[in-house]
């Protein structure tokens, strides 16, 4: 894990494509511009995250578990 | 119509029956076309969400105001106004469940739930700006349903 610090306008260069500038910074945000190819999908970390989630959500399961659940509901 | 479905076989629905979720499910943007069904007909706590654009598709969705009763989303306003002038008291809210072999190894996505507006049929997985939710919660040990 690589921390560094940039002042607002500053730039970081990732790999040969892509550039990152700090482009506005506010008490609690800051604004990032990405210069990246369009293949280069740019996600805000959370939409990865919940992607990977609802990809566990959808496998199978035991059905045991399900018939526990419902039992469980219905007092 | 007539749809296979992972849980109950072949179905009989109506296109009034259909949910839809414009922007899909997120890692699953294509499926826009859902019906819920309820495991059990007596209560709407347990539901499979069922693609209609792939059979073998479903997500288990449960009532997270039953599991948590202080659940309390308040999701974006850029998420709000995909539901339009709708009232958001009007919305109705489930989580997707992560069902594993045994519910100690189970958990609840509070973070991303399922925003519904039920009078017309559509819906949107939201993601909550609350730190307080994760996209995994165990489900609450409970000696009685309503407790947390």
């Amino acid at each position: 894990m690589l921390i560094l610090q940039r002042r607002k306008g500053e730039s970081l260069c990732i790999g040969e494509d892509i550039k990152l500038t700090v482009s506005e910074i506010g008490s609690d945000w800051v604004k990032l511009a990405i210069d990246a190819p369009k293949e280069v999908s740019i996600l805000r970390s959370e939409l990865r995250e919940a992607a990977l989630e609802n990809q566990e959500a959808s496998k199978n399961f035991s059905s045991r578990l399900l018939e526990k659940l419902m039992k469980e509901k219905s007092l | 119509m007539v749809t296979k479905t992972k849980y109950f076989n072949e179905i009989t629905y109506e296109e009034e029956d259909i949910l839809t979720i414009p922007n899909g499910l997120f890692g699953f943007e294509d499926h826009t076309k859902f019906l819920t069904i309820p495991f059990d007909e007596e209560n709407d706590s347990i539901l499979s969400l069922q693609s209609l654009d792939e059979p073998d598709l479903s997500f288990i969705l449960m009532n997270p105001f039953q599991l948590f009763e202080d659940y309390s989303p308040k999701p974006l306003p850029e998420d709000l106004r995909f539901f339009g002038s709708t009232d958001e008291s009007e919305l109705s809210y489930y989580v997707l469940a992560v069902l594993k072999d045994s519910l100690g190894d189970s958990t609840l996505n509070l973070k991303a739930p399922l925003v519904v507006n039920a009078m017309e049929k559509t819906g949107k997985q939201v993601i909550l700006p609350q730190k307080e939710y994760k996209f995994r919660h165990r489900f609450p040990t409970n000696q009685h349903p309503k407790e947390v």
